[in-house]
């Protein structure tokens, strides 16, 4: 269990880290797309992860705290994923009305998610053994994992149209594969979700219960935290493939 | 969705200066940036001149354009002088791909 874990606190640096830099490229650009994915990656990726595990590991004394834990994590979560709603709306299609309105569904969507799991109780499922009952939590994850699904799908859209502009030289190769690990790091996330989905559909508990099934998100968190890390500090050897991949290909 | 004002402009001089209806030029003008990624309503004055300078040529020729090289080259220069048709703020998802991205010790350099 502890190896499966490795990926998950990979996953968490890279997002500190990654998130941190986007925030300081923020303070200096002031533009908004760095600001929504700092905040986002620094919520979701680190602080909700780190309070969530707080909840499930470290208390085991206080029924109160860890349900408060669990509230706070899961509010994390929801909040963190809006940036990357707005995100996919802003960078990807600002002036498409349908996008407009897909984002607004989207938010809606997890903030009555998150009401009614606290609503029901069921957030304590998070973090305890216990099956969940009723339709809350497969629907909260859902929504919350349709923000990076959407955030993948539109870097993937955008990578393809990226390779047509390559042929002209209207675009770097760096910068067009920059675009597809955002998407390969960020739908990686979006597949932790749909796991998760499917084991609460199925066996009703979370991951935890399942060695095989921590193991899966963790590798796709580790994924994520490769693609993520090197999208944002491309090491030297990278860059050298991928420029000259693209020039011979 | 309305397009960019570059694109308006370009259709526009096309259909002015060729023997191409408006549903031509325009239809034309589209499936270009269509095939390298571009989208008429976010395409910038810059795009658009690359676009004049290695692409649109040979598309006009197949649409039996005369002189359709002269045409592009002309229509190249002219973009050069009309940045104002550049939106405010007409920054695409390429360009914060773009600056997403640790510097490089190169970079932080100073020039």
């Amino acid at each position: 269990m502890t190896i499966a874990l490795a990926g998950l606190v990979a996953f968490m640096l890279t997002a500190l880290v990654v998130g941190a830099r986007l925030l300081a490229l923020w303070r200096r650009t002031r533009e908004l797309p760095e600001l929504l994915l700092g905040a986002a990656l620094i919520t979701v990726g680190f602080l909700c992860y780190a309070v969530g595990t707080a909840a499930k590991l470290l208390v085991v004394v206080s029924e109160d705290a860890r349900a408060a834990l669990t509230i706070a994590g899961l509010a994390l979560e929801g909040l963190g994923q809006l940036p990357l709603v707005a995100f996919s709306w802003r960078v990807f299609h600002p002036r498409s009305r349908v996008a407009a309105a897909t984002a607004v569904t989207l938010a809606a969507a997890i903030v009555a998610a998150f009401a009614a799991e606290v609503e029901t109780g069921q957030y304590l499922r998070y973090s305890d053994a216990l099956p969940a009952s009723g339709p809350w939590i497969p629907l909260g994850l859902a929504a919350r994992g349709a923000a990076p699904a959407w955030m993948a799908l539109e870097c993937f859209r955008l990578h393809a149209q990226l390779r047509r502009r390559l042929t002209v030289g209207l675009a770097e190769p760096l910068v067009v594969h920059r675009v597809a690990l955002w998407g390969a790091g960020i739908g990686a996330s979006a597949l932790a979700y749909a796991t998760s989905v499917g084991h609460r559909v199925v066996y009703g508990t979370g991951l935890r219960e399942h060695v095989w099934a921590v193991s899966v998100v963790s590798m796709l968190a580790l994924v994520s935290a490769v693609c993520l890390g090197i999208a944002y500090f491309p090491p030297e050897g990278y860059r050298r493939w991928a420029e000259g991949r693209t020039r011979s290909g | 969705m309305a397009e960019s004002p570059v694109f308006e402009w370009v259709s526009l001089e096309l259909e002015k200066r060729t023997a191409l209806s408006r549903l031509e030029a325009r239809g034309t003008l589209r499936l270009v940036l269509r095939e390298i990624g571009l989208a008429p309503a976010s395409v910038s004055v810059k795009q658009m001149q690359v676009v004049a300078q290695r692409v649109l040529a040979p598309a006009l020729e197949k649409r039996r354009v005369a002189a359709a090289g002269a045409l592009c080259a002309a229509l190249s220069d002219e973009l050069a002088a009309l940045s104002s048709l550049d939106a405010p703020s007409s920054a695409d998802a390429y360009s914060v791909f773009e600056r997403m991205v640790a510097s490089t010790p190169d970079e932080k350099k100073p020039r």
